[in-house]
């Protein structure tokens, strides 16, 4: 069983968290918009599935408390999940609408991110607080554990292809360009005749969409979903394979969580474990992590497989009075 | 259009890449023998080279001591294996599998150690938090799983690995009441910390005051790690309670009874906590802001317990004693109860391993439950090499441990005894009283 | 009734440390430009500056200054060797954010690694309770809300009556036309970092002392209060900040007295949100603060 399931593991978390990146991509890289609390609509896609599937939550001795408890067909709940993402992205966006400099934006949120955790895990009856969800069934219980695994991995294969052809229509082509346009300089773009309000919101929620997407898969494969899995440094690890692989390029973010996500933060598991104080080598990925975020904004801020654009003459950046 | 050749080969480049970076070296948890896993699915037989124990717990994030803790009477218990021959002619090890005490965490570490960790035979579960999503793993990879886990979900299900030998949390709760009412406090508060997993105990707690001619004053759930819980504690005092039924992480509970000492006039209600709070971390916060005076006699650590005069307890503490890896800290593990399941969990293990002549864990499953049932002409032994002894002799014999006699359930559930103990100047706890099983359950 | 009375009462123990630390962010921001994140972890740091200092007998109140000069140092060092250089080459605000996220992760999690994630503890300092007005307050309370007025009274006339004061007032106002008057804006820097990275570590031990115990993710935990605090007071208006940090800490105190106390730390959140959204230049904010507010 060993290696077979490992590799199965980490395809699946592969997977997943090159949706949760194509969406943040779509979101920060292409579009402009700094949403830190993305982590919130990956959580939001996990809990709507959670709740689509799980069954009353009286089940099991009704040792959990949750909100819906319905037991829907698997494709029908990735659906929820995505559509959850998409709407939570949505309202999300309408705090952001207002005309902030960027960084105040990504602090409100952030600040959103925080507040969001604290209330789920604040209210018991809500998503059983801070304990979390667990039990969520895997769709594909009834076939042998093999088949079982493999089948996960395709249909996470599968949304990824259909997920990728979707994210293609809006990073490329005349969407991706008037995005890019909105991200480089909005006042332009709107006196273009481009609607930006409602193109940001457009953004978030297709961005979301595919975080909640994320949510969804991850969670069905998981079986289960805590307040502690989606705290607000789950963002930095997804902006930094944005930020490492190449903003606004979905080739290159691919890579960044390649790098990031999976040999990184896998690896350093691998590392021999100091008796005395176990916990060093997850300590030691978030620092590589971090470090890596500040080394790559210094010396190569566009990434490691920067964005394809066409080069205009750059109008000099930020007057320093403000 | 070329791009999307580049991007075939990119994809293909990533799940390659992906595939070759799960192989490689096996890290530093791994047996002495060759990197492959021993297969969950294959029966019969013996493997070569030393069975691995797999210790399922918090090694980092806020619980991490709590994990550090309670998977030291491992050592314990394999010590006295190998002193004793091994089991089978292998010997047995303790390898530590960090839960992290969340499940999205938890999944690929666990998944990783059975992937990469030779000859995992049995398993150790020590957290609430995440034991929903690491048992159904364990059990699918049909690794026999002995778990001290209390949730109540447990105490009815269809895992035919999972073995538990201390009681859920209801039990735990209604054993709080008892011991609160025997000690005249008749009016209590119950506070927990959010989060903690003890809200599995309120049930308990609720339904058996009322039987006992008690009375729950006030019911209240505080967030975690706040800088100040005065608002909080001006409530509490304000419903009198004569004792506190109290669930917290050290850091909250230092801040907490520091406000109450300053609040209610330098006077503190008794506290009744788990014994999930003995730890020198619990006890070096508290000590340090309400004094040693209060916390080695006003504090009450009840749940399940057992003689420490029985020639088990003698040799389990003696192995504490001996292994410089857990010889600080004999005194507290050998005062409560879930370190010495985890104790009695693997002796019991290994004399199944004996009687089906297998490591393997869907061979010697099924004997765990002999191992421990009493029947005519058996042989009642208290340690693992009285009992190898025995085996080896051609006769019956009947495991009765540090944990006293363990009689499993049709969910392989045993909820053993309860005590209450207080602390030790030096951080240790003592026994100070007993509290029937039966009369705990009684009050469900 | 009483209950919110006394709720109050920790309300202004309670927000006054917010404050505090509230004013120092708020100060780095004038000053700087950069909404700087790692200001949480740099508070951690004093925190265990202290322990360490206590473990070794020395007295709180004594660490609670040795915390703020040594915090005061790095963040010095921290601009000049990191934050500045990005500042120099044109990097967009953002990154700058994302920089100084995860700058505090780094920095969090070495103090993990070296410290362990043990709860730690200065031991009991709050001395005697005092009641008067309806309010119950600890000894250490009392001096840290005098302490705190203290460094408002010195910080204003710091900023009033000395000439460092006005050019750092002008520098906060309008760096370009500060420089072309001749005021060295990297020396006013380096002090303005000096003296909020300061504030940041009396913070920081103040925050340790009245949490009484703590963990590394202190810092974290009051940064998000601390910059609503600053923003609610208006950016940049020191002030301001100090009333934010009393209407933050009030308002979550109060909160708890009368309702869930698990949603106590929302009201900090809810505070910031509004803030921004409805009025981002808060309730002092200047029209120099609020013009670097808006985009473009």
């Amino acid at each position: 069983m060993g290696w077979e399931y490992y590799a199965v593991v980490l395809l699946v978390y592969l997977g997943t968290d090159l949706l949760a990146v194509w969406g943040l991509n779509l979101e920060f890289g292409v579009a402009g918009v700094a949403n830190l609390a993305y982590i919130v609509v990956v959580a939001a896609g996990a809990y709507a599935y959670a709740v689509c599937t799980l069954g009353p939550s009286s089940n099991d001795g009704g040792f959990q408390a949750y909100i819906g408890g319905l037991s829907l067909p698997f494709p029908v709940a990735l659906l929820a999940g995505s559509a959850a993402g998409a709407v939570v992205g949505t309202l999300i966006g309408i705090t952001g609408l207002k005309r902030l400099r960027q960084d105040y934006q990504a602090v409100a949120m952030l600040v959103v991110s925080l507040m969001i955790v604290t209330l789920v895990s604040a209210d018991s009856g809500l998503f059983n607080g801070s304990t979390g969800l667990a039990l969520i069934p895997n769709p594909f219980a009834s076939l042998d554990p093999q088949t079982e695994r493999w089948s996960y991995v395709a249909l996470v294969a599968v949304c990824c292809l259909i997920g990728l052809f979707v994210l293609r229509r809006f990073t490329t082509g005349p969407i991706g360009r008037t995005l890019r346009a909105m991200r480089d300089d909005d006042t332009a773009a709107s006196a273009a005749g481009k609607d930006v309000v409602r193109l940001r919101l457009v953004v978030q929620a297709v961005g979301g969409a595919f975080g909640g997407l994320s949510g969804a898969l991850l969670v069905g494969f998981i079986g289960g979903w805590s307040p502690s899995a989606w705290a607000y440094v789950e963002t930095l690890a997804f902006l930094s394979c944005v930020i490492v692989g190449g903003r606004g390029s979905d080739r290159g973010v691919s890579a960044g969580t390649l790098v990031i996500a999976v040999l990184l933060l896998q690896g350093v598991q691998f590392l021999p474990q100091i008796a005395s104080s176990p916990g060093l080598s997850e300590d030691f990925g978030w620092m590589i992590l971090g470090g890596a975020t500040i080394v790559f904004i210094w010396f190569r801020p566009q990434g490691v497989l920067p964005e394809r654009r066409p080069r205009y003459a750059k109008r000099s950046s930020s007057d320093p009075s403000g | 259009m070329g791009s999307a050749n580049r991007w075939r080969v990119c994809t293909l480049v990533a799940v390659a890449t992906a595939v070759l970076s799960g192989c490689g070296s096996s890290g530093g948890s791994g047996g002495s023998s060759g990197g492959g896993a021993s297969g969950g699915g294959a029966s019969g037989g013996s493997q070569s080279g030393a069975v691995s124990i797999g210790v399922i717990a918090p090694f980092t994030g806020p619980a991490a001591q709590f994990g550090k803790l309670l998977g030291s009477p491992c050592y314990a218990a394999t010590d006295l294996i190998n002193k004793a021959g091994g089991v089978l002619g292998h010997q047995i090890h303790c390898t530590s599998i960090d839960d992290t005490g969340d499940a999205a965490d938890a999944v690929p570490n666990v998944t990783r150690a059975i992937a990469t960790t030779s000859n995992l035979d049995m398993t150790i579960g020590l957290e609430s938090n995440t034991a929903a999503t690491t048992v159904p793993l364990v059990n699918a990879a049909k690794i026999p799983m002995v778990t001290t886990n209390g949730l109540v979900a447990f105490s009815k299900n269809n895992y035919p690995y999972y073995w538990r030998l201390t009681p859920s949390d209801d039990a735990n709760g209604a054993a709080f009441a008892v011991w609160a009412v025997r000690k005249g406090y008749k009016n209590v508060a119950v506070v927990f910390q959010n989060g903690i997993g003890s809200e599995g105990n309120l049930p308990g707690v609720r339904s058996a005051m009322p039987k006992l001619g008690g009375k729950l004053g006030l019911q209240l759930t505080i967030p975690a790690d706040s800088a100040s819980y005065s608002s909080e504690v001006a409530k509490v005092i304000a419903a009198k309670p004569g004792a506190l039924i109290w669930s917290a992480d050290p850091q909250t509970t230092a801040t907490f009874m520091s406000e109450y000492k300053q609040l209610n006039n330098g006077a503190l209600p008794a506290m009744i906590t788990a014994t999930d709070s003995l730890t020198p971390d619990f006890f070096n916060a508290l000590t340090k802001v309400v004094g040693t005076n209060y916390v080695t006699h006003d504090v009450y650590l009840v749940g399940s317990s057992f003689s420490q005069t029985t020639p088990a307890f003698k040799i389990y503490k003696g192995a504490l004693s001996a292994d410089p890896k857990t010889s600080a800290i004999a005194n507290v593990l050998s005062a409560v109860g879930p370190p010495a399941s985890v104790y009695d969990g693997i002796n019991i293990l290994a004399l199944a391993m004996i009687m089906s002549k297998s490591t393997v864990g869907s061979t010697y499953n099924s004997d765990i439950t002999k191992v421990v049932a009493p029947k005519p002409g058996a042989v009642v032994v208290d340690n693992y090499a009285a009992g190898k002894q025995a085996l080896a002799a051609g006769k019956q014999i009947q495991y009765v441990g540090v944990l006293g006699p363990v009689v499993f359930n049709k969910y392989h559930n045993s909820a053993g005894t309860f005590a209450a103990a207080v602390f030790a100047a030096n951080g240790s706890a003592n026994r100070v009283g007993a509290i029937s099983g039966p009369q705990v359950l009684g009050l469900l | 009734m009483h209950l919110i009375i006394e709720s109050v009462g920790f309300g202004v123990a309670t927000g006054a440390v917010i404050g505090l630390g509230a004013v120092g962010f708020s100060v780095q921001f004038g000053i700087s430009n950069i909404l700087n994140i790692t200001y949480g972890a740099l508070m951690t740091l004093s925190a265990y500056v202290g322990l360490l200092l206590i473990n070794r007998g020395v007295s709180a109140w004594i660490a609670l200054p040795i915390g703020a000069v040594v915090v005061g140092l790095v963040s010095v060092l921290y601009n000049r060797a990191l934050l500045a250089p990005l500042v120099r080459r044109g990097t967009p605000p953002v990154a700058m954010v994302i920089t100084t996220v995860a700058a505090g992760t780094i920095l969090q999690y070495v103090i993990v690694a070296i410290a362990g994630p043990s709860s730690q503890s200065y031991g009991e300092q709050s001395g005697q309770t005092l009641h008067f007005l309806g309010l119950t307050l600890s000894e250490g309370q009392v001096v840290i809300i005098v302490l705190t007025a203290v460094l408002m009274l010195g910080l204003h006339l710091l900023l009033t009556r000395t000439t460092l004061g006005k050019a750092m007032r002008a520098t906060s106002s309008n760096r370009t036309l500060a420089r072309s008057c001749g005021i060295s804006t990297s020396r006013v820097s380096d002090i303005s970092w000096l003296i909020s990275g300061a504030l940041c570590g009396a913070a920081g031990v103040a925050l340790a002392i009245t949490t009484v115990s703590f963990d590394f993710s202190l810092g974290g935990l009051f940064l998000i209060p601390m910059i609503a605090a600053a923003i609610l007071g208006g950016i940049g208006q020191p002030y301001g900040a100090m009333l934010g940090g009393l209407i933050v800490g009030v308002s979550s105190e109060v909160f708890a007295a009368v309702s869930n106390p698990n949603y106590k730390d929302i009201v900090a959140f809810a505070i910031l949100i509004i803030v921004l959204l409805v009025r981002p230049r808060g309730l002092f904010g200047t029209g120099s603060s609020t013009r670097r507010l808006m985009e473009g």
